[in-house]
């Protein structure tokens, strides 16, 4: 017989039973009593339905114990943490049929009831060295640990039920098919429109005899169009699925007895069939890889097609070549981006450099030639008044400003008859001769500021600034120490050999 | 056989305590005298700790932009690190804690080891490495050593690179001590010494100059050591480019002083090397020809 624990009772018998806040009579863990598998399944289902498995998941062991009579019961031991959750765990196991016990280590007894609301305590503790012994109003009795049970496996082992109201369910669908059926199944979606993705999986032979893998095709299809449920569900071969839970599903017309999604048992990248009709459930611990069904679709190749021949091919008459022109135009000045500025001029530059401001000086970029310097700023070349200004009407290709190019040909035509020379830019002169500048010759007017100190006296005192605030070198002597000629080759030693040489 | 880790050892040292403050400005605290066998044995390698190598550089391509568009310089090759231990030896010569009374032959020792390590100093390969070597030692005739005269009621004392001792300078009122710190340029720092004569450490001193010719026509105005074509300066203006850039070295300088120098030196080129006394003339001609006097 046990014990009713008082009001304000601060003293229990049993061995690692403490009280907690609300005086209830409570271990560290919690344990169902079951008599059998069934009553487990019952008890998960049960508990599932209500609410997630997943607080008691990290904590649960479930074991088949027997007791000294060679009766075989069922336990579940989990975290207690508080009578909230026990209270929730005793009401579900009393209704499958279970008892419920809490305690520490080895000794546990009753959980509180009606007749005790804050539980039981033990009157004496039963020697015993079994692993468990439970103390209940009913019966006392040890048990011995027969067998672990992993509530995975157990639930990969639970067939699932018809229940034909998951057919009308909405949302996603998994089908996996045959290896036959697959292509079929492609074109089927693709002539159908339907939007899917598919991925081909591999199972382990089935038996000894089979010396290749199981190949199954796998669709995920965001929507069956119910016109195709029929089909898809009653072909041999073809298997459609209802996502439960991340990473499983059940068949359609069928589902499984415990609230999956209510046991985070199966992880998300791979992926537990649940079949119906008694058949094994389709494991894939990774899915494989999925793509568009649209990219399977049967391809056809027309014929050799009969093309024109390009420009190129075709013989030119030369008639119809002609030079090009540059004639004036009246049209407003547009991306006039550059400046040739010849040999002559290059003093009137030096003079204006030093009223350019910052900004300007930045973005233009020059280069130097023999026929004198190319100055581009993509901003407008209207702040550098020096030179012929040049506008550009292709990227790469430049033509006088006020000038417009004849025959009026689409600039991109003329850059291809000049030859779209890569890394070039080209400037066509107001007599129609075309040089091209490197386009890597252009640096930043800054820099070649900078750099010309001949003629840029301003680069040379802002480099001198600069220096200037270097501190100067100064030598402080101090004592040298014991042998300071150590390292030094007396004079009458031999010379080093050789010197040292540049690399 | 010089060991690896002293070698890198001493090499570090160098580097922070008077490669860097040569080249970036500070307080050059020479180390231990190196001796040629060991200064020639650094070799190629670059310096050990990264922030001062970026410094460094940073540093050196601002000194040879300042003649030439580059942006980037040759690393230290095994000839500038034997230049820095040259230089180091060469300070370390003046210094008088060097020696004791009855040592007093290691300044002469120290000194005849910085010639013989410039006479296996190979002068530049080509200008670019001339230019580099101009960016590492252009500040060398920058370095002074601040000498202080402390003067009291009863008495002075002469500190040589060497702060002034506390104790000389407390009471200053009372006891009327005045200090008096004095610049020494590093071709005068040999002064005071009567074991090591200023015509032996301005023959060394040059010699160790030559090895740098573009620092020594960028410092040929100096006063001393006087400047003289060697055969590093004649091979550099032999070339364009390094022609180009001894004229803009020279143009950095006061223009009298440069045309007085320039034929000073090709006059006192001996008559029987006509090709080098040429090419000195023709240079000289050139640069009285186009710096002219800024008219006042």
């Amino acid at each position: 017989m046990l014990d009713r624990v008082a009001v304000h009772q601060t003293r229990l018998r049993t061995p690692g039973l403490g009280l907690e806040a609300k005086g209830v009579a409570l271990g560290s863990r919690g344990l169902v009593l079951l008599p059998s598998i069934d009553r487990l399944v019952a008890f998960l289902a049960l508990f599932t339905r209500g609410g997630s498995l997943e607080d008691i998941l990290r904590s649960l062991t479930v074991e088949v114990v027997r007791s000294k009579l060679g009766a075989r019961e069922v336990t579940l031991t989990f975290n207690a943490e508080s009578s909230d959750r026990m209270d929730r765990v005793s009401e579900v196991a009393r209704l499958a049929g279970g008892y419920t016990f809490t305690g520490t280590s080895r000794h546990f007894v009753q959980y509180r009831d009606a007749a005790a609301p804050f539980g039981y305590d033990i009157a004496q503790i039963t020697p015993t060295e079994t692993a468990l012994a439970l103390y209940h109003n009913a019966f006392s009795q040890t048990y011995d640990v027969e067998r672990k049970i992993d509530v995975r496996s157990l639930l990969m082992r639970l067939q699932p039920h018809p229940d034909p109201a998951t057919e009308r369910e909405a949302g996603a669908r998994w089908i996996c098919a045959e290896s036959g059926l697959g292509p079929a199944l492609i074109h089927y979606f693709v002539r159908s429109s339907v939007e899917a993705e598919v991925g081909v999986a591999e199972w382990p032979p089935e038996s000894s005899f089979d010396d290749a893998p199981v190949r199954r095709y796998l669709f995920r299809v965001p929507a069956v169009p119910e016109r195709m449920g029929p089909l898809l569900t009653r072909t041999p071969g073809l298997g459609v699925f209802l996502p439960v839970a991340p990473g499983a599903a059940v068949e359609v017309g069928f589902r499984h007895p415990v609230n999956l999604r209510a046991c985070p048992v199966f992880p998300d990248a791979g992926l537990v069939l649940f079949r119906g009709r008694g058949l094994d459930p389709l494991e894939l611990p990774r899915l494989p890889a999925l793509g568009d069904v649209t990219a399977f679709a049967r391809v056809e190749l027309r014929k050799q097609i009969g093309t024109a021949k390009t420009t190129a091919q075709a013989i030119r008459p030369d008639a119809a070549a002609i030079a090009l022109r540059l004639v004036p135009t009246t049209e407003p000045w547009r991306a006039v981006t550059a400046t040739w500025i010849r040999s002559e001029e290059m003093a009137i530059l030096r003079h204006v450099a030093y009223a350019l401001g910052p900004d300007t000086l930045r973005k233009a970029r020059v280069a130097f030639t023999d026929e004198g310097a190319f100055l581009r700023q993509p901003n407008g070349i209207e702040g550098i008044p020096v030179g012929e200004f040049f506008r550009e009407i292709h990227p790469g290709l430049y033509i006088p400003a006020g000038y417009d190019a004849v025959p009026a040909v689409a600039p991109e035509v003329l850059y291809r008859a000049l030859g779209a020379p890569v890394g070039q830019v080209l400037f066509v002169g107001r007599d129609g001769r075309t040089v091209g500048v490197p386009n890597d010759s252009f640096v930043s007017l800054e820099a070649a500021l900078l750099e010309a100190q001949s003629w840029a006296p301003l680069a040379a005192e802002a480099a001198f600034d600069t220096s200037a605030e270097t501190q100067l070198p100064e030598v402080v002597l101090g004592s040298v120490g014991i042998r300071p000629l150590r390292d030094v080759a007396p004079a009458a030693e031999s010379k080093p050999e050789g010197g040292t040489s540049e690399a | 056989m010089i060991k690896e880790e002293e070698v890198s050892q001493r090499a570090f040292e160098l580097a922070t305590r008077v490669l860097g403050p040569l080249v970036l400005g500070g307080t050059i605290t020479p180390v231990r005298p190196l001796g040629a066998r060991l200064a020639l044995a650094i070799g190629d390698r670059p310096i050990a700790d990264a922030d001062l190598r970026t410094r460094i550089d940073v540093a050196r391509v601002r000194r040879a932009r300042l003649l030439a568009a580059v942006d980037t310089l040759p690393d230290l090759t095994g000839a500038e690190w034997a230049m820095v231990a040259a230089l180091n030896d060469l300070v370390q010569v003046t210094n008088h804690e060097l020696a004791s009374r009855l040592t007093r032959g290691r300044h002469v020792r120290l000194l005849a080891s910085v010639r013989e390590l410039c006479e296996h100093l190979p002068p530049p390969r080509d200008v670019r490495s001339a230019l580099g070597r101009h960016a590492t030692f252009a500040n060398v005739l920058s370095v002074s050593r601040t000498d202080t005269l402390v003067s009291w009621w009863t008495g002075r004392a002469n500190f040589r690179g060497q702060p002034p001792t506390p104790r000389l300078l407390r009471w200053r009122e009372l006891r009327r001590v005045r200090v008096e710190p004095r610049a020494v340029p590093l071709s005068e720092m040999c002064e005071g010494l009567e074991v090591v004569r200023g015509e032996e450490f301005a023959d060394a001193l040059t010699m160790w100059l030559s090895r740098s010719p573009l620092t020594d026509l960028a410092t040929a105005t100096r006063k001393a050591p006087l400047f003289g074509w060697s055969a590093s300066t004649l091979s550099l203006v032999a070339t364009p480019l390094g022609r180009t850039l001894a004229w803009r070295a020279l143009a950095r300088q006061p223009v009298d002083l440069v045309h007085a120098t320039v034929t000073r030196a090709a006059r006192e080129l001996p008559a029987g090397f006509l090709p080098a006394k040429e090419l000195a003339d023709g240079f000289a001609a050139e640069v009285v020809a186009s710096m002219k006097p800024k008219a006042s």
